[in-house]
C-alpha cells in the first residue's frame, strides 16, 4: 500500500512537473488531491489495517499530500509568474517619448537681472524702494543739483508731460524722495525701476529702460566704501575672479564722480572682442553724493557723506547673456525668452 | 572736441611721445577718447612737375610725363581732368599704400604707367573738408614745393593725427586747443610750450564804432574793427589744423576765426564793415521778425531771442549765426570782429528751436571764459598780422561786465581724504593740484579761472584723486547694516505673483509704457482715466503714457502668433498712470492650445484655463473663496466674447476682469481663429488686502462618506448656484461637494443637462450611520427639487 502511496506520488511530482498553465495544474491538482482521487481514496483503506501499518500508511499519504501540495503551489507561483511576465511585456512602452510636460513659463531676462543685482544688494542689508515713473522736476532734477538751464540738463533730453511733470529720466530722483522721508537719518537703499529718454530706439539706445539706483547716507562714508560695495556686486553678478577699476567722470549729483569698469568676464582681461581689446568693461557709474544734494535734501554735508551709483539693468543682462540688440527686450519673442528659462 | 596732436605738440612739450601716450593719460582721467584718427593715409608719396600732358584719344585719360626729382622722370597715366602741364603735383610711388588702394606699376592702353598722381581725397582726406574742384581732380601745389620731397604729407600738415574726446558735461573748458594742453601737461606732467606774444607794431586807431547792449543776457561784448586787410589764401598748416580740429577751411577770414576759437575756446564772429547799415550795433532780445542766415535760410526771430541789430536791421543771430547780409567773404578788407559771451541757456535755446547747433551755438551753450577775451583778441590780431597785413586796428571797445575775480576754496586736506579715504599729505595735495595750475597760498586754493567746474573742497578731491588714480583708494567694508533690511511683505507677494504664474506655465513679458495715442483704448476693462500726453513725444509710436496694461500684453501675444508661435502663455506686472488713477496692474494672456506630451494631448485654452489661474492666485494669497465672487454684469467691451467673460468681485470692488476674446477681438489682433483669454488685474487693490494667516484646522478621526448624485437640471442653472444650494441643504454634516460629470445631448431632454455630483459627508465627533447619511442626501435632493426643479432618477 505504501508502495501505491509513493507511485501515486512519483506520477502526481511528474504531472507537476509537466504542467505548463495554470489550466493543467488546476486539473493535475484535482487529480492528485481531491477527495475523490486516488490518494484520497486510500485514506477509506485504513481503518482496516493494524495498528503499526495504519501509522505507517497515514504517515506515508500525509507526506505524499504534503510534497503534492508544497510541488502545485511552487509550481503555480511560478506558472503565475510567467503570466504576469507575458503581460508585462505586452505593456512595453517607449521610453524616448517625451514625458508628460511640466509647464513652466521663463522670464524676460530684464527681470532676472533687475531680481539678481537688487537681491545681491538686499543680502548686503539694503533696502528695496520704488518711486514714480512720472516724476516732478523737482525731484527728477532740482532736489539733484540740476537746475534749470544747466547743461547737464541736455545729457537727458526728456518728455515732458507738462511744465513740471516728466517721464523720469532716471532712477536717482527716489534718492532725493528717501532723503527728503529719513529727515536726516542714514539710508541704505536699492532701488530699481523703469526710466525714459528721448532717444530714438536703435540696437543700443532704447527710449525706455531698466536702471538700478543705490544710495548710501551716513556719517563716516567715503570712496573706499563705493569701491568695496561694487567689488562685491561685481564678483557675485560676474564671478569671483572678477576686478573692478574706477574712472574719473562727471555726474551733477556726485561729486567726485566715477565710471567703473569690471574685469572681462570672457577673456578674464587678457583682451577680447567684447572688452574691444581693452580687458575691462564699462557696468555702471557713480561717486560721493553731491554736498549739493545733501544739503538740499536735509543732510548737513559736513556730517553726512554717502555715496551713490546707478546700474543699467539692460545694459548688464546684454553683457551676461550676450545679447545682441536692447530691442528684444521689448520685442518678447518667445524664441528669445524661453532661452532663459529657468534662471 | 577733436584735438590735433601736430598743434598740441606746439602747446605742450610731447617730445617722444605718441598721440597713445597722450589717449591713455586723458582716458584715465575721465577725459574719454573716443577715436585716434589720422588726417590722411598714404606712403611711398613724393611731389613732382607735370613736363607734358597729353590726351589720349577716345578716352578721358591723359598721358603724362612727371619729374619727381630723385626718383627721376616718369610717365603715368592720369584721368584728372584738371592735370596740365607744369603744375606741381603729389606722386604715388609703385608699391605706395593710400588709403582705399595699392600703387603698382601697370599697363593703361598699351602706355606703361609707372606711379599715381594724388587727389586729397585718394590720399584720405575726408571729402566733407574738400572744395569740388579738389573732388574731381588731383591737388595742384603751390608753385614753391621742391620736387622730389618725400614728406610732402608733412610739408602741407597733412600727416598730423587727431583725438576725438567725449566731453563731460562739467569740462566745456576743454573745447580750448589751449586747456587741452594744461590738462594734458598736468597728466604727464610735462612743460606747457611758452607762446610768443602778440606783436603790435601796427597802429591802433579810434575808429568810432559804438555797441549798445540792451539786454541782461549779454555779459560782455567787446568788438575789433580792422581796416585795410589784404585778402590773402589760408595758409596751408591752418587749414590742416581746421581739418584735423573737424572744421572745414572756407577762407582766410572765417578760418582765422574758426582757428582763434579752436585754440582759446572763444567764437568769433565777424562782420564786413562795408557792408553794415551803420557804424554801430545794439545788442537786443526784444526784436521780432525774419532773419536770412549765413545758409541762405530764413528764420523766426521771437521776443526774447538775442540779436545784434545794426540801424534797426538784424546782423546777427547771437551766438547763433550771422546774417547773409554781412557776411565776410574773399574780398571783405574792413571787418568788425565780435568777441563776446551771451547767456548759455538762450543760446542753447534758440539754437535747439532753430535746429542750428554749431561748434559757436555749443561753447556758448556751455558757457564761455569771460576772462580770457584780452588773450584772446591779442591772438587775433597776432595770428591775423602773420598772415597778412591791414593798415590799422581800432582800440578793443568793450562793453559788459568782465569778471575779475578768482574763485577761491579754503584748503581742507583732512575733508578730501574724508570724502576719498585716503591719508594725502598736504604738500602732496599742493604739488597735485598745482599741476593744474592751480595755485595754493596760506591754506587758500586759487582755481584757474577756465575751470568753471571746480567750486568746493569735493571737486578739490576729485581733480586730486583724478591725477593720483583711483588705486590708490583703499577698499573699506561698511559698517553693519543701519536698518531692518529685506522686502516687505508688499514686495514679497509681488515676487510670489510673478513665481506662481511662471511655475504655471506663464512667461513674464515687458513692454513699452508709452504708447500711440490709437492704442490706448480698445483693451482695458477695468475703469480708467484720461491718459496722460508727452508734449514732446519723438514718435507718434510712443505719445501718451497707458492707463493700462492688457493690451501691450496682447500685441506681444500678437507679435509672437505672427512668427509662427500660436501657442504662448504670458503675463506681465506693471504700473500704469492716469489723470486721475495709477496701479499695479497685471495682465495674462494665452493664445492656441496647451499640450500636454510632445503635441499630443492639446487642450485649446479657454475662459476656465484663466479661472482656474486666478482662483489659484486667490489661493496662495490667502483669499477664501467666500470673500469672492464671479459677476456677469454687462460692461462695455465688444472685444470680450459676450458670453464668456466675467468680472472678480471682492467685496464692492472690481479688482479683476477675464474673459474669452471676441471674433472682433481676435480679428483686432489678426488672431484669425486662435482662441485668446485674458485676464487685467487691478493687483494694487489685491495687495491691500488682509490675508488671513495660515493656521491649521482639525483634521476628524472618523471617516469621510462618499455619495454620488446625479440629476437634471434646466441648463440656465448655473453650477455655482447650485453647489451653493447643496452645500446649504447638507448642513451640518457637509464636507465638500464636487462636480464629476456634466452631459447635454443625446437622450436628454432639450434644454436640460444631466450633472453629477459627489457629495463628501463628515462628523467631528462620530462616525455616521447609514441613516445620517440618508437624512442629509435626502435634504439635499428635497433642495434641488424645489429650487431647481431637478429630476432625480427613481
Amino acid at each position: 500500500m505504501v508502495q501505491n502511496i509513493q507511485r501515486i506520488l512519483k506520477a502526481g511530482l511528474q504531472a507537476i512537473e509537466q504542467a505548463n498553465d495554470l489550466a493543467t495544474l488546476t486539473e493535475v491538482r484535482h487529480l492528485y488531491l481531491a477527495k475523490k482521487s486516488e490518494l484520497m481514496g486510500i485514506f477509506s483503506l485504513v481503518k482496516d489495517l493494524s495498528i503499526d501499518e495504519k501509522k505507517a500508511v497515514g504517515n506515508a499519504i500525509n507526506d505524499a499530500k504534503e510534497q503534492l501540495t508544497h510541488a502545485l503551489d511552487s509550481k503555480q507561483q511560478d506558472l503565475k509568474n510567467i503570466e504576469i511576465a507575458k503581460q508585462l511585456e505586452l505593456e512595453k512602452i517607449d521610453i524616448t517619448l517625451p514625458g508628460y510636460a511640466v509647464t513652466m513659463g521663463s522670464r524676460n531676462p530684464f527681470f532676472i537681472i533687475e531680481d539678481l543685482i537688487t537681491d545681491t544688494f538686499i543680502s548686503m542689508g539694503y533696502l528695496l524702494k520704488e518711486g514714480p515713473e512720472l516724476e516732478q522736476d523737482h525731484y527728477n532734477f532740482e532736489l539733484l543739483n540740476i537746475p534749470k538751464d544747466h547743461p547737464a540738463r541736455e545729457m537727458q533730453d526728456s518728455l515732458y508731460i507738462n511744465e513740471t511733470l516728466l517721464m523720469r529720466t532716471h532712477t536717482s530722483p527716489v534718492q532725493a524722495r528717501e532723503m527728503e522721508a529719513a529727515k536726516g537719518k542714514p539710508i541704505k537703499i536699492i532701488c530699481p525701476g523703469k526710466v525714459y529718454r528721448r532717444d530714438e530706439d536703435d540696437a543700443t539706445h532704447s527710449h525706455q529702460f531698466g536702471q538700478i539706483e543705490g544710495l548710501v547716507v551716513d556719517k563716516d562714508i567715503h570712496l573706499g566704501h563705493l569701491k568695496q560695495t561694487l567689488l562685491v556686486f561685481a564678483k557675485r553678478l560676474f564671478g569671483e575672479k572678477r576686478e573692478i577699476r574706477l574712472r574719473p567722470s562727471f555726474f551733477p549729483f556726485t561729486e567726485p564722480s566715477v565710471e567703473i569698469d569690471v574685469s572681462c568676464f570672457e577673456c578674464g582681461g587678457k583682451g577680447c572682442s567684447l572688452c574691444k581689446h581693452s580687458g575691462w568693461i564699462e557696468i555702471l557709474g557713480g561717486g560721493m553724493v553731491h554736498p549739493n544734494v545733501l544739503s538740499m535734501n536735509g543732510y548737513d554735508p559736513s556730517v553726512y557723506r554717502g555715496f551713490a551709483f546707478g546700474i543699467g539693468i539692460e545694459r548688464v543682462a546684454m553683457l551676461k547673456y550676450g545679447i545682441d540688440d536692447i530691442r528684444r527686450f521689448y520685442q518678447n519673442d518667445l524664441k528669445f525668452i524661453k532661452q532663459f528659462s529657468g534662471e | 572736441m577733436k584735438v590735433s596732436f601736430e598743434w598740441l605738440s606746439t602747446l605742450v612739450n610731447l617730445e617722444g611721445l605718441t598721440i597713445h601716450h597722450v589717449a591713455d593719460a586723458l582716458n584715465r582721467a575721465g577725459i574719454e577718447v573716443e577715436s585716434i584718427s589720422s588726417l590722411s593715409e598714404g606712403n611711398h608719396l613724393t611731389t613732382g612737375l607735370v613736363l607734358t600732358q597729353d590726351r589720349i584719344e577716345g578716352t578721358h585719360l591723359s598721358k603724362v610725363v612727371v619729374d619727381t626729382g630723385k626718383h627721376g622722370t616718369r610717365t603715368i597715366v592720369c584721368g584728372a581732368p584738371n592735370i596740365k602741364a607744369k603744375q606741381k603735383v603729389i606722386v604715388a610711388l609703385p608699391g605706395a599704400r593710400l588709403k582705399d588702394i595699392t600703387i603698382q606699376k601697370t599697363t593703361i592702353k598699351g602706355i606703361e604707367s609707372d606711379g599715381m598722381v594724388c587727389s586729397l581725397s585718394e590720399l584720405g582726406i575726408p571729402t566733407k573738408f574738400l572744395t569740388t574742384a579738389q573732388l574731381e581732380g588731383i591737388e595742384v601745389l603751390d608753385e614753391s614745393f621742391a620736387l622730389g620731397d618725400d614728406h610732402v604729407l608733412s610739408t602741407l600738415g597733412y600727416a598730423d593725427h587727431y583725438l576725438e574726446l567725449k566731453l563731460l558735461a562739467n569740462r566745456p573748458d576743454l573745447l580750448s586747443m589751449q586747456n587741452v594742453a594744461i590738462e594734458v601737461s598736468a597728466l604727464l606732467n610735462r612743460p606747457l610750450i611758452e607762446q610768443t606774444k602778440a606783436d603790435h607794431s601796427i597802429s591802433f586807431s579810434s575808429d568810432a564804432f559804438e555797441v549798445s547792449i540792451q539786454s541782461k543776457k549779454v555779459p560782455h561784448f567787446s568788438t575789433i574793427v580792422i581796416n585795410g586787410i589784404q585778402p590773402v589764401v589760408t595758409p596751408t598748416w591752418m587749414k590742416a589744423r581746421l581739418m584735423a580740429s573737424g572744421i572745414r577751411p572756407i577762407h582766410f577770414l572765417v578760418d582765422l576765426g574758426n582757428y582763434v576759437m579752436m585754440l582759446t575756446g572763444q567764437p568769433i564772429h565777424m562782420y564786413d564793415l562795408s557792408k553794415l547799415p551803420g557804424q554801430s550795433f545794439v545788442v537786443t532780445d526784444s526784436f521780432e521778425g525774419n532773419f536770412t542766415a549765413l545758409d541762405g535760410q530764413t528764420y523766426g526771430i521771437k521776443s526774447g531771442d538775442l540779436s545784434i541789430l545794426s540801424e534797426g536791421q538784424i546782423m546777427c543771430l547771437a551766438g547763433v549765426m550771422g546774417a547773409a547780409s554781412c557776411a565776410v567773404d574773399t574780398s571783405t578788407t574792413s571787418v568788425v570782429i565780435e568777441v563776446a559771451s551771451f547767456d548759455g541757456a538762450s543760446v542753447r535755446k534758440v539754437a535747439n528751436r532753430l535746429n542750428l547747433l554749431s561748434d559757436a551755438s555749443t561753447r556758448f551753450a556751455k558757457g564761455i571764459d569771460q576772462s580770457s577775451f584780452q588773450n584772446v583778441s591779442s591772438t587775433l590780431i597776432k595770428t591775423l598780422l602773420q598772415m597778412t597785413s591791414a593798415q590799422s586796428i581800432s582800440r578793443i571797445l568793450t562793453s559788459g561786465h568782465v569778471p575779475q575775480t578768482i574763485k577761491t576754496i579754503p584748503l581742507r586736506v583732512d575733508n578730501i581724504n574724508a570724502i576719498l579715504g585716503t591719508t594725502f599729505t598736504e604738500s602732496f595735495v599742493i604739488e597735485t593740484l598745482s599741476r593744474l595750475q592751480f595755485f595754493v597760498k596760506d591754506h587758500v586754493v586759487y582755481v584757474p579761472k577756465h575751470r568753471v567746474d571746480v567750486a568746493a573742497d569735493a571737486d578739490l578731491a576729485e581733480e586730486v584723486i583724478r591725477l593720483v588714480g583711483f588705486d590708490s583708494i583703499q577698499m573699506t567694508p561698511l559698517a553693519q547694516s543701519i536698518e531692518q533690511a529685506g522686502l516687505t511683505t508688499r514686495q514679497e507677494h509681488i515676487r510670489r505673483i510673478k513665481r506662481y504664474f511662471i511655475q504655471h506655465g506663464l512667461s513674464e513679458t515687458l513692454s513699452y509704457a508709452l504708447v500711440s495715442k490709437t492704442d490706448v483704448e480698445p483693451f482695458s476693462f477695468l475703469p480708467v482715466s484720461e491718459p496722460y500726453v508727452i508734449q514732446n513725444p519723438l514718435t507718434e509710436e510712443h505719445h501718451v503714457v497707458r492707463p493700462s496694461l492688457l493690451y501691450s500684453t496682447l500685441l506681444t501675444a500678437k507679435y509672437n502668433f505672427e512668427r509662427q508661435q500660436s501657442d504662448g502663455q504670458y503675463f506681465e506686472v506693471s504700473q500704469v498712470y492716469g489723470q486721475h488713477h495709477q496701479r499695479l496692474e497685471l495682465a495674462a494672456v494665452l493664445t492656441g492650445q496647451s499640450y500636454r506630451q510632445g503635441l499630443m494631448n492639446g487642450q485649446p485654452v479657454d475662459f476656465y484655463s484663466m479661472k482656474g489661474l486666478v482662483e489659484g492666485l486667490l489661493k496662495i494669497l490667502k483669499i477664501d473663496a467666500t470673500r469672492y465672487a464671479w459677476k456677469v454684469e454687462p460692461i462695455d467691451a465688444s472685444y470680450l466674447h459676450p458670453f464668456r467673460y466675467a468680472n472678480l468681485y471682492i467685496g464692492q470692488e472690481k479688482i479683476a476682469v477675464i474673459g474669452e476674446l471676441s471674433p472682433q477681438g481676435k480679428a483686432f489682433l489678426n488672431a484669425g481663429k486662435l482662441n485668446v483669454v485674458v485676464l487685467q488685474l487691478n493687483l494694487s487693490s489685491l495687495l491691500d488686502l488682509k490675508t488671513s494667516a495660515t493656521k491649521m484646522s482639525a483634521i476628524s478621526k472618523f471617516p469621510i462618506v462618499y455619495r454620488d448624485l446625479a440629476c437634471l437640471v434646466s441648463q440656465s442653472v448655473p453650477y455655482q448656484a447650485l453647489i451653493q444650494a447643496v452645500r446649504k441643504a447638507g448642513k451640518p454634516l457637509m464636507n465638500d461637494v464636487q462636480v464629476f460629470d456634466i452631459y447635454q445631448g443625446a437622450n436628454i431632454k432639450e434644454g436640460m443637462m444631466s450633472i453629477a455630483l459627489r457629495v463628501s459627508l463628515t462628523d467631528p465627533l462620530k462616525t455616521l450611520t447609514d441613516e445620517d447619511i440618508q437624512k442629509a442626501i435626502t435634504a439635499i435632493k428635497q433642495q434641488l427639487i424645489t429650487e431647481f426643479k431637478a429630476e432625480f432618477r427613481a
